[in-house]
């Protein structure tokens, strides 16, 4: 088990290859659920579990039925198939996902509102589950990718609440308020972590 | 409910981009050069129109608790033949749209016209709708991507239009330029909406 | 039949047979009943959301009330109107509710407060109390920059030109927001009932406070010393007072050395004394203005209407019943139909 390489892909995956800031993966719930620390705390969660989860699911799908080379029916090519079976796995899981959180926890349920179903819709998940294909990763490697991904994308929201909760007592010019200031807020940060593109961890 | 007023309202009433604030994500990250921005343009339009009309067929057969992993499946159909259009045809743009090229699914766009349009209504209008919103994101893409490839590159369309003493803010190209030319057009687009109010 | 076609088809339905099985077995498992009471309390409830119940919306509230027994009297800017409807639907008895309205208890405006340096930054009282307490000399004192203003949901909230917030108690429905966002806690919500209340929360005495606001409460207690009872109380050199017992407080705003009560009394009944009079003389004695009752021993007295202030003292004392009240109360900002 070579710590190290896991230790690269994590720390690749939250700060170099941050998914909203350098990707523009999952800029919908980014602009949306980032007014509030709580919301945007639930939903960083919500979406690395549900990338984790995905990961692996879809993983295991293109491996043992869409791959020529690994898969089990006999060698046939479907890799066509990706983007369908993908969608539709992540669409079931999303679904999944929600009836247990309504059932166990109500609090959580009713503090992410719409944005749980929203989830599906959500670029970020579908992103990682392609990207891990489009990357070759093996199973450990795409989980593990999954996993700090949707680390990556939570601290991006963190950060975002914090700085539009105290966005709210400044007097911003009237045509700018809202959507339109959180972009260019979004565009000091991506700057910033700009910074770690010229990060090569071996 | 006239033919030109569907195709035109996706250009300035009904924006995806700028009135709806839908589809950002392939926006931010296509946007850096105006041939990619017509591509994408394209190739969501093509998908958003033949989606639109399955989904307006299909419309009275759905079972309501269902109809959004049907749509999705849908959509998933067409973006996958796209895609392999794409690649065996064009396999320079192909290469340039990357990941955003499936990612047409989850494109909020087109899951939104069919939930809100085309599950309501027939399939010519649908068709219409699928077109006249095409054509807004398209000429929405293409804005960004015109201020984006000029001042980060020099060049429109490939072709060098600034004279060589200017020097290119290579920053615009890259993801804090998509932001910042973002951010800075949805003020635009609320300050003039807001004149025109009055 | 072609390979590829015949497989494509299989992985796809077997998967979707999959996958649709275990959204049916997780719908089953994991079901959650919709109590159609809660429907019901929801369309009752106002639906602003504000959040003076301490809980996060309407819909989360009408669950708690519905369904884990939370008390059907939280919903403020519903009133008392809903809150019989919800005892109704619930089957609850329910005694009258009081209504509440938000009292400021600062007078510290750019007249009788001293600033202790000149603020230029952010114009927001959350932001300026970090800069050293503020830019008040009175640490206790409004900033001024009507943060609470902005999160009236009602409209009954507003600065005036003083730089003090004014609260429209005709609008106001006690949901709370200006007492939770203001940094210096300076709004509690009391009865509507209450006509006089204290202007000040310092907890600094006598000189500290005249040197930095000319209205502020020095803490001598003499408001608490005459006014008697047990709804007042000395505390930190500030009187702690429950309004919920509706003390009689004409005396303590008449008395205050630093005219830290305000009275939202435009005008206030008056004393008279009729043709009984023998002259004994007792209102004079228990009268707290100077020159108010004129009158020899054993002449009738009279009262002069211009200087009394309505306390009543003198009601108690007068052996032949001659003194009565004249005139009503007229309001500032309260609506007469409640």
């Amino acid at each position: 088990m070579d710590i190290g390489h896991y230790f690269a892909l994590i720390i690749g995956a939250i700060f170099i290859s941050n998914f909203i800031l350098a990707k523009f993966l999952g800029i919908c719930p980014y602009i949306g659920v980032s007014r509030k620390m709580d919301s945007a705390i639930g939903m960083g969660l919500a979406v690395t579990f549900v990338m984790t989860l995905a990961s692996a699911a879809t993983w295991l799908i293109y491996a043992f039925l869409l791959d020529p080379e690994t898969n089990i029916l006999g060698g046939v090519n479907l890799v066509f198939l990706k983007t369908l079976s993908f969608i539709v796995v992540i669409a079931a899981l999303v679904q999944f996902v929600e009836m247990v959180v309504q059932k166990t926890s109500p609090v959580l349920y009713n503090s992410l509102g719409i944005y749980l179903p929203l989830i599906t819709t959500n670029c970020a998940i579908m992103g990682v589950t392609v990207l891990n294909i489009d990357q070759q990763y093996n199973f450990i490697d795409g989980l593990v990718n999954g996993f700090a991904s949707g680390l990556g994308f939570t601290l991006a929201l963190i950060l975002m609440a914090g700085l539009r909760e105290k966005l709210d007592m400044y007097n911003i010019p009237k045509p700018l308020r809202g959507v339109p200031i959180a972009f260019i807020m979004a565009s000091l940060m991506s700057l910033a972590f700009l910074g770690f593109s010229g990060l090569a961890l071996k | 409910m006239s033919v030109l007023k569907e195709l035109t309202k996706g250009i300035y009433k009904e924006n995806p981009i700028f009135r709806i604030v839908l589809g950002i994500c392939p926006t931010l990250a296509i946007s850096t050069s105006v041939e990619n921005g017509v591509g994408m343009g394209i190739a969501a339009t093509a998908v958003l129109v033949c989606s639109n009309v399955v989904i307006s067929l299909l419309r009275h057969l759905v079972p309501k608790n269902i109809r959004i992993p049907i749509f999705i499946v849908v959509i998933a159909t067409f973006v996958s033949i796209v895609e392999m259009l794409m690649q065996a045809y064009y396999p320079a743009l192909y290469k340039a749209l990357g990941i955003f090229v499936p990612l047409i699914v989850v494109n909020c766009i087109i899951l939104g016209r069919a939930e809100a349009f085309a599950s309501r209504n027939g399939v010519f209008v649908s068709i219409l709708d699928g077109i006249g919103m095409g054509i807004g994101f398209t000429l929405s893409l293409v804005v960004i991507s015109i201020i984006r490839e000029i001042t980060g590159t020099g060049a429109f369309y490939g072709i060098s239009i600034l004279p060589s003493s200017f020097k290119p803010v290579v920053v615009m190209v890259l993801a804090p330029g998509a932001f910042l030319t973002l951010g800075y057009l949805l003020g635009l687009s609320n300050w003039f909406d807001k004149s025109m109010e009055k | 039949m072609n390979p590829v076609v015949l497989y494509s088809l299989i992985s796809l339905g077997g998967l979707g047979f999959v996958l649709g099985s275990m959204l049916a077995f997780a719908s089953k498992r994991f079901s959650v009943e919709v109590n159609p009471l809660v429907e019901k309390v929801i369309n009752i409830l106002p639906g602003a959301n504000c959040g003076g119940c301490g809980y996060a919306g309407c819909a989360v509230y009408a669950e708690s009330v519905a369904q884990h027994g939370a008390s059907t009297t939280l919903c403020s800017p519903g009133g008392p109107e809903v809150i019989q409807k919800i005892s109704k639907l619930l089957g609850i008895e329910q005694t009258s509710v009081v209504r509440k309205v938000a009292f400021l208890h600062c007078a510290g405006s750019k007249d009788t407060a001293k600033d202790k340096y000149v603020y230029d930054g952010v114009a927001n009282c959350r932001m300026a109390i970090s800069l050293g307490g503020g830019h008040k000399a009175c640490e206790y004192g409004c900033l001024g920059f009507g943060d609470c203003a902005a999160v009236c949901k009602f409209d009954a909230l507003h600065m005036d030109e003083n730089g003090l917030p004014v609260v429209d108690y005709g609008k106001c429905t006690a949901c709370g927001a200006c007492v939770r966002i203001c940094p210096i806690h300076l709004f509690t919500l009391e009865p509507d009932t209450t006509i006089i209340y204290l202007t000040c929360s310092s907890l600094d005495r006598g000189k500290a406070v005249k040197d930095v606001c000319s209205v502020g409460c020095i803490g001598c207690g003499i408001c608490v010393k005459v006014t008697g009872g047990d709804a007042m109380e000395m505390k930190d050199n500030l009187p702690f007072i429950d309004y919920n017992k509706s003390p009689n407080l004409i005396l303590a705003h008449y008395k205050c050395p630093t005219n830290s009560y305000i009275d939202r009394a435009l005008k206030r009944p008056y004393m008279s004394i009729d043709t009984k009079c023998k002259g004994h003389g007792k209102c004079a004695e228990v009268c707290p203005v100077k020159d108010c009752i004129s009158g020899e021993a054993g002449k009738p007295h009279s009262i002069d209407p211009k200087k009394c202030i309505g306390c009543g003292l003198c009601l108690g004392v007068c052996p032949e019943k001659a003194i009565h009240v004249i005139g009503a109360m007229g309001y500032v900002g309260m609506d007469m139909n409640t």
